[in-house]
C-alpha cells in the first residue's frame, strides 16, 4: 500500500524533466520514492519487527512468572526447553484442534452466507439495499466484546430470547434448555454464531462492491443464452468476485483462527476447557497465568500454523490465476 | 480479535521491554524499606483504586484526598479500575517506569507481586498505620511475604451471607431467620411451595460456576485448612478431592439442583440483577449485592434481609471466603512516600469508619462491634468475617485466569450433572501443577 501511495508523486517528478525524453536510469529524483517509503517502512520495522523479535527470544526463556519478568537477572536461555513442554502437553494440541475445525466452520458459513445476502442485495430495490447496508454498518460498529456479551444474554438458559423463541416454535423442552452447558453445542453453535455474526458486515459490503462490477450486459446476455440464475452466479458472477472471495477467505481464516474477544466474553472471562481455541488457550495458560515463556512458544506455533496454510492458500489462489 | 491478541502480544513483549530497561536490580523480595513523607509541595500522586469505591463510598475517597492535599500540599489523582483482567493491567503498570504511587488489589493477586519484590516493604512504618495491630488474619496473610514482612495494607474485607426476600418468607409463613441447614431447607421447601406459579423461580439461586460458594459448602465439611491444596515442604498436593470436601460440595449441587433454576454455566457476576427481576428469594452474596439489588429494583428496599449462611454440619456457620482488597506503593512508584501517606490517611480510623456505615466490612477487629452496631446485615457479614473463614492458597503463582476458571468449570460441570469426584480431579490436576511451578 506505501508503495501504491508513493507512486503518484514519483510520477509527478517526471514533467520536471520533459527534455530527457525517457527518463535516464539515475534520473533527477529517482530516491523520491524510496524516501518516501522510509518513514512508513521504519515505523513498520519498529512495530512490527522489533516485538517479534523479542517474542522469538522470549520464548527461549524462563520467563514462566512474574518473578522472572520483574526480575531479568534471573532470566536464562533454556533452549527448546519451553517448546518440548508446551509441544507435549495434550491440552495445547486440543485447543489447535478445536481451532481448525472452528475457523472451518466460521470461514465456510460466513462466505456463504455473505455471498447469499450481496447476491440478495442486487436485486432489491434501493431503498431496501440502503436500509440493509445501514444496518451492517451499526453491526461492525459494535465491538466483539459486547457481541459475546450480548449473544450471552441471548442465549441464557433462564428467560433467555432464543430459548423463548424456540418455545413459542414449538420446542416445548427448550425454554430453559441450556445453551453453553455442552462446549460442543456452546461453540460450534452459539460461539459460531457470534463471529459469524461479527463477520458479515465487512464480507456482505466487499461482496456487494464487487458484484456492482459484474457488467449486466454478460448477465442479461447469460439469460438470453439460457442460463438459470444459478448458472449465471456460478458462470457469470463468481468469476468477477473471485479475486476478492480469495482475499476475504484469507483474511477470514486470520481473524477466526485467532478469534478470543468473543469467546472470552461469551463465556464471562471464564471460557472452560472445552471453549479453548488456540487464542482463548493461549491466555488461559499464557499471559493470563503470568507463563510468559510459554505463551509465546504457542504464539509462534500459532503463526506457523497459519502461514502455512495461508501460504498453501496462496499458492492455489496464484495456480488457477494462471489457469484462467 | 486480531488487534486484541496484537495488543495482548505487545503488551507482553511491552512488559519485558520495560522490564529490561528499567530494572537495575536483580534479586526478588529485596525492595526497599518504605517510609512515609509528607513533603508534597507541587507534586501530584496517582493512586489506581478500584470502582466499588466510587460506587459504593465515594465520600471515604473525597474525605482522604482532601486531608491528604492538607496535610502534604501535593494533588492527588484517582484512576477508577474496574477487577476484569485487572492482573494483566497491574503486570504491565508495575514494571513500568510510570507507576502508579498506590494501587488497590485483590487479596487473591497479591502473592505474586510481593514474590517478585514489586512492592514497597512497609514494615517499619507499620506501627504508623492506624488499627494495624488488629488488622483481620487473613487479610494481614495476603499483605506479608512468607518471612513475615509486610508489603501490603490491608483495606477492606468481603463475605458472603444469605441475602433472602423477607416479604416471600413470611408470605410462605416463615418469619424467623433460619440458623440451621435444616431450618434452611424447611423453608425454601415452603417458599418453593407458595411460588409454583412463578416462572423460572429459584427458592434459592446458586449460580453452578459460583467456585466462591461450592468451594465454601466444601469448607464446611473439610475444614479451611489446607483447603483446595496444602503445602508441605514448598510441595503443593491437592484437597479438592478429599472425601470430607466432596460431602461438603454434594450438599451445594443437591441444594442447586433442587431449588436453583437456570444456572449451571453461568457465574455470581449477576446474580443480583437476576434477584432484582423478583423471581429469586435468596442468594448467597456479598453485601453490597443486596444494595445493588434495591438499586435496580426499587419496589425491593426494606424487604431484603442477611443472615450467615448455616453450616450443612450440624450447628454454626459455614466458613466462607474472606475475600477483600489490598493497597500497596508499587517499587518504582515516582513518590512512594507520599503514596504510602496518602494509604495511612485512607485506611486510618476516620475513613475506616465512614466506609463501615457503608456497608464493608472493615480492614480490623477493633471496629468490627461498630461495623455489626450498623445493621442487622451488617451483623451477619461480621459474624460471617469473625468465624472460620478459609483463603485460596496463598502461593505466587496461584492465576485467576488459570485456577479459578478450572475451578469454575469444575463446580459449573458438577450443577451440570457431572460426577463431583471426576470433575474435581481436572481441576486440582490444573492447580497443583499451577502451584508447583510446573
Amino acid at each position: 500500500m506505501t508503495v501504491l501511495d508513493s507512486e503518484p508523486a514519483a510520477t509527478a517528478e517526471r514533467p520536471a524533466t520533459p527534455e530527457a525524453g525517457r527518463p535516464p536510469r539515475f534520473a533527477r529524483g529517482w530516491y523520491l520514492p524510496y524516501a518516501l517509503i522510509l518513514p512508513a517502512a521504519l515505523l513498520l520495522i519498529g512495530i512490527m519487527g522489533y516485538p517479534l523479535v523479542q517474542l522469538i527470544l522470549l520464548a527461549f526463556q524462563n520467563t514462566n512468572d512474574f518473578l522472572h519478568l520483574a526480575n531479568p537477572a534471573l532470566v536464562k536461555y533454556v533452549g527448546f526447553d519451553t517448546f518440548q513442554k508446551v509441544l507435549s502437553t495434550p491440552e495445547f494440541w486440543q485447543s489447535v484442534e478445536r481451532s481448525v475445525i472452528f475457523t472451518a466452520e466460521v470461514v465456510a458459513l460466513s462466505i456463504v452466507i455473505a455471498l447469499a445476502v450481496a447476491a440478495l442485495l442486487s436485486r432489491v430495490s434501493g431503498w431496501v439495499r440502503v436500509t440493509v447496508l445501514t444496518v451492517l454498518m451499526f453491526v461492525w460498529a459494535v465491538p466483539a466484546i459486547v457481541t459475546g456479551t450480548l449473544f450471552r444474554w441471548m442465549f441464557a438458559n433462564s428467560s433467555g430470547v432464543i430459548d423463548y423463541i424456540c418455545y413459542l416454535l414449538g420446542g416445548k423442552g427448550m425454554l430453559n434448555h441450556d445453551w453453553f452447558a455442552s462446549p460442543t453445542q456452546g461453540l460450534y453453535v452459539v460461539a459460531a454464531a457470534v463471529v459469524v455474526w461479527g463477520a458479515l458486515p465487512f464480507l456482505v459490503l466487499g461482496f456487494h462492491a464487487a458484484m456492482t462490477q459484474v457488467p449486466r450486459e454478460l448477465l442479461e446476455a447469460a439469460r438470453l443464452d439460457g442460463a438459470g440464475p444459478l448458472q449465471s452466479f456460478r458462470h457469470v458472477t463468481l468469476p468477477v468476485v473471485r479475486p476478492f472471495l480469495g482475499i476475504a477467505t484469507a483474511l477470514s481464516f486470520i481473524w477466526d483462527f485467532q478469534v478470543f474477544a468473543q469467546i472470552e466474553s461469551l463465556r464471562a472471562n471464564t471460557p472452560e476447557p472445552g471453549y479453548q481455541t488456540i487464542g482463548v488457550y493461549l491466555y488461559a495458560k499464557g499471559i493470563g497465568s503470568s507463563h510468559y515463556s510459554n505463551s509465546a512458544v504457542m504464539s509462534i506455533v500459532m503463526i506457523l500454523l497459519m502461514l502455512t496454510v495461508l501460504v498453501l492458500y496462496i499458492r492455489q489462489v496464484l495456480r488457477t490465476g494462471e489457469q484462467d | 480479535m486480531k488487534r486484541k491478541f496484537a495488543a495482548a502480544a505487545a503488551l507482553a513483549t511491552a512488559t519485558v521491554l520495560s522490564a529490561a530497561a528499567c530494572s537495575s536490580s536483580g534479586s526478588s523480595g529485596s525492595s526497599a524499606q518504605g517510609a512515609l513523607s509528607t513533603d508534597g509541595k507541587g507534586k501530584t500522586i496517582t493512586v489506581w483504586l478500584q470502582q466499588d469505591a466510587k460506587n459504593g463510598w465515594d465520600n471515604v475517597v473525597t474525605s482522604a484526598v482532601s486531608e491528604f492535599k492538607k496535610e502534604t500540599g501535593a494533588d492527588v489523582k484517582i484512576e477508577w479500575q474496574t477487577w476484569n483482567n485487572y492482573s494483566t493491567k497491574l503486570d504491565t503498570a508495575l514494571l513500568s517506569g510510570n507507576a502508579p504511587d498506590a494501587v488497590e488489589l485483590g487479596n487473591t493477586q497479591t502473592a505474586k507481586y510481593i514474590a517478585a519484590g514489586s512492592f514497597v516493604n512497609l514494615s517499619g512504618v507499620k506501627s504508623k498505620f492506624d488499627n494495624s495491630s488488629s488488622w483481620l488474619d487473613s487479610l494481614t496473610a495476603s499483605s506479608e511475604s512468607p518471612d513475615g514482612q509486610l508489603y501490603a495494607i490491608p483495606y477492606y474485607a468481603g463475605v458472603r451471607t444469605l441475602i433472602y426476600r423477607t416479604d416471600l418468607f413470611s408470605a410462605a409463613g416463615v418469619t424467623t431467620a433460619p440458623t440451621t441447614m435444616a431450618e434452611l431447607t424447611a423453608d425454601l421447601d415452603k417458599v418453593e411451595a407458595a411460588n409454583k406459579k412463578t416462572k423460572n423461580f429459584s427458592a434459592l439461586y446458586l449460580p453452578g460456576q459460583d467456585w466462591y460458594v461450592g468451594t465454601s459448602f466444601g469448607a464446611d465439611t473439610y475444614g479451611t485448612d489446607g483447603l483446595i491444596a496444602k503445602n508441605s515442604g514448598g510441595k503443593w498436593t491437592g484437597t479438592l478431592t478429599d472425601p470430607n470436601f466432596i460431602k461438603g460440595v454434594q450438599t451445594w449441587a443437591d441444594l442447586q439442583k433442587k431449588y436453583s433454576v437456570g444456572g449451571a454455566s453461568v457465574n455470581e457476576a449477576d446474580q443480583d440483577a437476576r434477584m432484582a427481576k423478583g423471581n429469586i428469594a435468596a442468594i448467597v452474596g456479598l453485601g453490597w449485592e443486596a444494595g445493588s439489588v434495591t438499586t435496580d429494583n426499587k419496589a425491593l428496599t426494606g424487604k431484603l434481609a442477611e443472615v450467615a449462611l448455616p453450616s450443612a454440619t450440624g450447628s454454626g456457620t459455614a466458613p466462607q471466603m474472606l475475600g477483600g482488597s489490598d493497597l500497596a506503593v508499587p517499587a518504582k512508584a515516582k513518590n512512594p512516600g507520599l503514596g504510602a501517606e496518602f494509604l495511612r490517611i485512607f485506611t486510618d480510623t476516620a475513613n475506616q469508619k465512614l466506609l463501615l456505615a457503608k456497608g464493608a466490612i472493615p480492614n480490623n477487629k477493633t471496629l468490627m462491634a461498630a461495623f455489626e452496631a450498623t445493621s442487622p446485615a451488617n451483623k451477619a457479614a461480621g459474624e460471617a468475617a469473625s468465624g472460620k473463614t478459609w483463603f485460596i492458597p496463598n502461593s505466587q503463582y496461584w492465576s485467576q485466569a488459570s485456577d479459578e476458571t478450572a475451578l469454575a468449570t469444575a463446580f459449573g460441570a458438577i450443577a451440570g450433572g457431572a460426577d463431583p469426584t471426576q470433575s474435581l480431579t481436572t481441576a486440582q490436576t490444573t492447580i497443583v501443577n499451577d502451584l508447583n511451578g510446573s
